[in-house]
């Protein structure tokens, strides 16, 4: 006890030292940008832009009053949500359902982390950052089961085993499908996959891959064409039918915060990340692309009707992954034919 | 099975040169863990689906 | 400073086994473990492992703790209430949550008091590219017999759990 209490810094040194974390660059990198601030504001900012691209897809206008076009919209939501009344089921259970709704907001965030918005500005350069953003994702499913299971209703409990099926399905495709971008560049380090695409972007040699990791990306995201577990006219709201008020919140915002991320991990994956010709600076192409990639997926939210689920689950487990093999098999033939000097800087 | 595996992974690491040997042998761990587990709670679905409950009490069939 | 991360997670690990034990509900026990699980995962990470500490998280958490609330809540019912017969073991339960926290200090006191110097050499970086080599060549065999374990465990389970349809008498549409 006498070696830890002398170890014990004296109070000045703990304030030095909370003063150094604060203003050190990976705290501002995770506060600010390209972390927290970053990725909510983005978020909110695409719940705006879906109503108003949807809207123009159905000829309508969407949310117009709030701020010049509606930009204040988000805001004006959350300020409503957060004075709404939590109000869950009597028999559910509320332990539960509140960590779950807490989890899966940290969940969405965690794989920013590791995606670089910009030569060097990564908050988390892990030399395993594609395997960490995938087994992030695969916690998805268990917190959503959860929440359907807890709500202790049936149409909850439906919608959290069928967004399950969905999400374990369409996992396997996605994992076949970056396969071929770590072969052609011997790789998982996030950044250097990018750096590798100063020549030519991923998404000309892989289109087979982009398509599947797009489709297997729409998906795991539950956005139409898959977004049964979200059928407004089949099971109410799916597995966030009983949340409501903040918890309602954190999973509203949990599912574009997943949006924002996948579509930042197909930019840095596919499009090549922050390159571009070198007016703007990097992390303006970066957000660039990732909201023309967002606004392709909620285009087709606009667009496309539903798929049933026997279809999906067929097509996720067996057509989805033979598409990815064949992906597999191009990029093995690149290889062959010795033309991944291109991505070898 | 959790311990082996970080016994593994700490042996592993703390020779020198690392081995990798530790990490390999820990993937070939989890992997079969997995599977042990998939087949174990196939088990329990089968004899739910035969009995109406897993009750350990009441499951004794295979006695007398 | 390793110090402290390494006491916190396996504090992480222990504990989570034990509220995963005692829980009073299974779904309770099935989270305990997925925390647990998730410490192990950055214990991993501590030991500069981290690659297999993905592995881990995304298999073992991500699909055995799936599996696992899944048949949970396939095989509910009156079984997920057995423990509330036993209340009078109360005493006992508390028991092993005060012994498991006495270990956790007197480990914890262990660490920090005795001068034992965790001092490990300095890692050096392992690349991936020698794991996959390693795979692909010493450990080729075991790959191939993994991945024949695999398939013999999903055809097994899916056989186990087939429901078997009695044949239709008329089928006069088919």
């Amino acid at each position: 006890m006498v070696t830890l209490l002398q170890a014990a810094p004296a109070p000045q040194e703990i304030i030095s030292l909370i003063l150094r974390i604060i203003t050190s660059r990976t705290f501002l990198e995770i506060v600010f940008f390209p972390g927290f601030l970053n990725v909510m504001i983005s978020a909110a900012f695409l719940t705006w832009l879906e109503r108003k691209v949807i809207a123009r897809v159905q000829l309508r206008i969407g949310p117009l009053y709030a701020g010049f076009s509606g930009i204040f919209q988000p805001i004006a939501d959350g300020v409503k949500l957060i004075f709404k009344e939590t109000i869950f089921p009597e028999l559910a259970d509320t332990k539960l359902l509140m960590l779950c709704a807490l989890g899966l907001m940290m969940l969405a965030f965690a794989p920013a982390v590791a995606i670089p918005f910009g030569e060097g500005l990564v908050i988390a350069n892990m030399d395993v950052g594609l395997v960490y953003v995938f087994a992030v994702m695969s916690l998805f499913p268990s917190v959503i089961l959860l929440i359907g299971w807890g709500s202790n209703s049936k149409y909850s409990l439906l919608g959290g085993l069928r967004s399950l099926f969905q999400q374990v399905a369409y996992e396997i495709p996605m994992w076949f499908s970056v396969l071929g971008i770590v072969m052609l560049t011997g790789t998982l380090n996030l950044t250097k996959i990018v750096e590798a695409q100063q020549r030519l972007w991923f998404v000309v040699p892989q289109v087979l891959g982009f398509a599947v990791f797009f489709t297997a990306a729409l998906a795991e995201l539950e956005r139409t064409p898959f977004d049964l577990p979200e059928a407004e006219t089949e099971l109410v709201m799916g597995w966030m039918t009983e949340l409501s008020g903040v918890p309602f919140m954190m999973g509203f915002l949990a599912m574009y915060t997943k949006l924002y991320v996948m579509s930042a991990l197909m930019t840095a994956l596919f499009l090549g990340g922050w390159s571009g010709p070198g007016l703007l600076p990097q992390p303006v192409w970066f957000l660039l692309k990732t909201f023309l990639v967002a606004s392709v997926i909620v285009v087709i939210r606009g667009t496309f009707p539903r798929v049933r689920v026997d279809i999906l689950l067929r097509t996720g487990w067996t057509r989805l992954l033979l598409l990815a093999l064949a992906n597999v098999f191009v990029t093995v033939a690149l290889i062959s034919l010795g033309l991944d000097w291109v991505w070898r800087i | 099975m959790n311990a082996a595996n970080i016994n593994f992974v700490a042996f592993a690491r703390y020779a020198n040169p690392p081995m990798l040997n530790g990490w390999n042998i820990v993937f070939f761990s989890i992997a079969a863990a997995a599977m042990e587990a998939t087949v174990g709670l196939a088990l329990i679905l089968v004899a739910f689906r035969l009995n109406g409950t897993i009750d350990v009490r009441k499951l004794n069939r295979l006695r007398g | 400073m390793p110090d402290i991360a390494f006491l916190a997670l396996s504090g992480l690990v222990i504990i989570s086994a034990i509220f995963a034990l005692e829980a009073r509900e299974l779904i309770y026990g099935a989270v305990g473990l997925a925390f647990s699980l998730i410490g192990v995962a950055g214990l991993f990470i501590l030991l500069g492992a981290e690659y297999v500490a993905m592995f881990q998280v995304s298999v073992y958490v991500g699909a055995v703790v799936v599996l696992i609330l899944f048949t949970i809540m396939l095989v509910r019912r009156e079984s997920g209430r057995i423990l509330d017969e036993e209340e009078p073991g109360r005493l006992g339960r508390a028991g092993i949550l005060v012994a498991g926290l006495v270990a956790l200090a007197v480990a914890g006191a262990v660490l920090l008091l005795v001068p034992v110097s965790l001092g490990a050499p300095e890692f050096p970086h392992v690349s991936l590219q020698e794991l996959g080599r390693l795979l692909a060549s010493s450990y080729a065999i075991a790959l191939v017999i993994l991945g024949l374990l695999v398939g013999a465990t999903i055809v097994g389970g899916l056989t186990l759990v087939k429901v078997e349809r009695e044949e239709k008498s008329t089928g006069a549409t088919q």
